[in-house]
């Protein structure tokens, strides 16, 4: 376990432990909200895991690295922001998942465009925002963050 | 059946597994040796985020989050929302509810998008982030999402109130409609 785990897990706790001596009741329902929220994900985790796992057995650059490397350009954000724009399941699934990309040939940009859609473009819950706020509003902020997506796929392809 | 359904998806790897481990024992153990590294060195991680999920959902209560955005139309509210929209967790659809208490209080749209847009930041799952794509990669994000947020959302905030043929179903409409 690395330096910035080790902080992570000694903050989380230290939080937990102040919660828990201003109200205790609240902490065990915390607790019992994280429990139920990481059933829920735990399947999903599994499966991901396994699956990259198996991925990695089966190491094969050139799918990717012909739709996402670094050669295809401002296109390998842009694909890599549909791809995670159009995935469905917990953001923090995103990450290995961007990890295997990346180790497998995809830019930096298409890994950051990718990461950024899968967490803000929410396609699937498009219906359900129109439903809510109106297709106007639902459209236009979808439009808005694929968009913002991509520029932030290319400015940190640049950076990085 | 909802059990098979939850495990739909963990089955149909359990079973490709099997047949990879049938006829390719090699690349099965390969497979099974690259996901134990990954989850040995992220468990303790995972874990600590959800219990950080957990505390952040019983301490900031959506009312509170209304009460303070509510009627708050100044460059505080955009701020104070882009704070809310960071450090909650949880599916977008979870918070259209809240957002549309909301707007029903006289929020200003721009708050709205200004909370959608920072959902990516995501703070209690950075150390997942950082552990699977690296620190400079995580700070490089989240400072390019916050700081693109709220130009962003002023700019959009000016198409949705902009008059003109797009008005399908509107904002305002959506708001006097029942709910």
């Amino acid at each position: 376990m690395g330096a910035t785990d080790f902080l992570f897990v000694a903050v989380v706790a230290v939080l937990l432990v102040y919660s828990s001596i201003k109200d205790r009741s609240k902490t065990g329902q915390a607790l019992r909200i994280a429990a139920a929220t990481l059933r829920k994900q735990l399947p999903m985790f599994a499966t991901v895991f396994l699956l990259v796992g198996l991925f990695e057995a089966f190491l094969t650059k050139g799918i990717v690295q012909s739709l996402m490397g670094k050669s295809v350009g401002y296109f390998a954000p842009l694909i890599g922001a549909i791809v995670g724009g159009a995935a469905t399941g917990p953001p923090a699934v995103a990450f290995p998942i961007a990890h295997y990309l990346w180790k497998v040939g995809a830019s930096q940009a298409a890994v950051a465009a990718f990461v950024v859609s899968w967490v803000s473009v929410g396609t699937v819950t498009l219906p359900m925002e129109i439903a809510t706020y109106g297709r106007r509003f639902a459209i236009t902020r979808w439009v808005a963050s694929l968009i913002v997506s991509i520029l932030i796929g290319l400015i940190m392809g640049a950076v990085l | 059946m909802s059990w098979a359904r939850n495990y739909r998806y963990l089955i149909a790897v359990g079973i490709i597994y099997l047949l990879v481990g049938i006829y390719l024992p090699r690349k099965a153990s390969i497979a099974l040796s690259a996901t134990w590294h990954t989850v040995s060195s992220v468990i303790l991680i995972i874990v600590s985020v959800f219990i950080l999920i957990g505390l952040v959902q019983v301490w900031i209560k959506e009312d509170m989050i209304a009460e303070k955005l509510g009627e708050g139309s100044g460059t505080k509210a955009l701020v104070l929302s882009a704070l809310f929209g960071s450090i909650l967790v949880g599916p977008l659809f979870a918070i259209f509810p809240l957002l549309k208490s909301l707007l029903n209080r006289g929020a200003r749209v721009g708050v709205i998008v200004v909370m959608l847009t920072t959902w990516a930041v995501k703070i209690p799952m950075l150390p997942l982030e950082v552990k699977f794509l690296g620190p400079y990669f995580t700070i490089l994000r989240v400072g390019l999402v916050l700081a693109l947020s709220i130009p962003v959302s002023l700019l959009v905030e000016k198409i949705i109130t902009m008059p003109g043929p797009l008005v399908i179903n509107d904002v305002a409409e959506v708001l006097e409609s029942p709910k």
